[in-house]
């Protein structure tokens, strides 16, 4: 499949060097199938239509993280019928099938489909090592909120584990 | 190492199909580009470009004025809820094509949403309140002047009308409060204190 112009170039180049950041944001926010492709997609049109307004204010990894969490956590289901907890086998498509860490991951993710889509968003910034400020800046919080919020989470995850 | 910990590392070492990714994102970026798909956003703001037919109603009304002999008062209102309706969707349209949440942070993208949740709930009730007042105005005409015939007409095909659009008006109008609500609860719970 041709690309036509630079445009198209630089903007697949850039979605590729961060595709491992968009898919685990998606997966994170989505439940059936169907929504994890829908993110992934509707992350991938949003960073499109950002691309030629984007003028390097910020990292591109800040624009990319932003573009991600924004387009998941604004994806507000208009049917309901579908549980919150992540049927993990859907994003099995984009988690390699030979990764030993699988059912590590399944863990994981059964315990931050748990939380509210904020903080999920915070969670999934520290699990990426994002320091509080690159939080604050791209959540929109202060980093004071954020050290408390992050700590509350925490605690709460520490919780779910304990069940 | 603590749990927290190993759940950092259980992260770091989940090992993504980058072939696979690779695929799709070749195959949306040519798709994109070829304008062969939309975002939410695009399909929103599409359902709202007819707001410009509205605009063309003061102009409809004159020729109705000049040539059915319709009173100034129905050109007047027709004219009006033409310019309201028409007005209200073509300014909502372009709030929602100037939405870029790749430029927001995540709590400016929530109120945004919401707000266009909320713009959207108010367009169909403007439109809804809009039509009921101009349809009770050329009801009226009818009976006035074009008698009980066309009255009568007129009321089995404003029943027939209401009847539709009062289903779908109002499964919209619980669509929308089930998003608000949503995104309610993403705002409040960036406002609780420790």
């Amino acid at each position: 499949m041709e690309l036509k112009n630079d445009k198209e170039r630089l903007f697949l180049e850039m979605i590729d060097s961060y595709k491992s950041v968009i898919a685990k944001v998606c997966c994170v926010y989505a439940s059936p199938t169907a929504e994890f492709d829908d993110l992934y997609q509707e992350t991938i049109i949003n960073l499109w239509t950002g691309f030629d307004k984007f003028r390097g204010e910020a990292k591109i990894s800040t624009w990319i993280y932003r573009a991600a969490i924004n387009t998941c956590i604004t994806w507000v289901r208009r049917n309901k019928k579908h549980s919150s907890n992540v049927a993990l086998d859907s994003e099995l498509p984009v988690i390699a099938e030979d990764s030993n860490k699988l059912a590590d991951y399944k863990h994981l993710h059964a315990i931050i489909s748990q939380l509210l889509p904020l903080e999920k968003a915070i969670v999934t910034l520290w699990l990426d090592e994002k320091s509080y400020d690159e939080i604050a800046d791209i959540t929109g919080l202060t980093k004071n909120n954020v050290a408390v919020k992050l700590h509350r989470i925490k605690d709460k995850m520490s919780k779910m584990k304990d069940l | 190492m603590t749990d927290l910990d190993k759940l950092k590392e259980d992260w770091k070492n989940l090992t993504i199909r980058n072939d696979e990714l690779e695929r799709r994102n070749r195959e949306l970026t040519r798709r994109i580009a070829d304008e062969r798909i939309k975002n939410n956003q695009q399909r929103l703001a599409a359902n709202y470009r007819t707001g410009f037919l509205g605009l063309l109603f003061p102009l409809i009304s004159m020729m109705l004025y000049e040539y059915n002999a319709q009173s100034l008062t129905l050109c007047i209102i027709y004219s009006a809820f033409g310019l309201i309706v028409g007005g209200y969707h073509l300014w909502f349209r372009h709030y929602v094509k100037s939405t870029d949440y790749t430029s927001l942070d995540t709590v400016s993208a929530v109120e945004r949403a919401a707000k266009i949740v909320k713009y959207q709930d108010r367009a169909t009730a403007t439109s809804v309140c809009a039509c009921v007042m101009l349809l009770s105005f050329m009801l009226y005409e009818f009976y006035d002047r074009c008698g009980i015939d066309v009255f009568i007409s007129g009321i089995i095909g404003a029943a027939v009308g209401a009847v539709i659009g009062l289903k779908v008006y109002l499964s919209n109008r619980r669509n929308a409060r089930s998003m608000l609500e949503e995104l309610q609860k993403i705002n409040d719970s960036n406002t609780q204190h420790c």
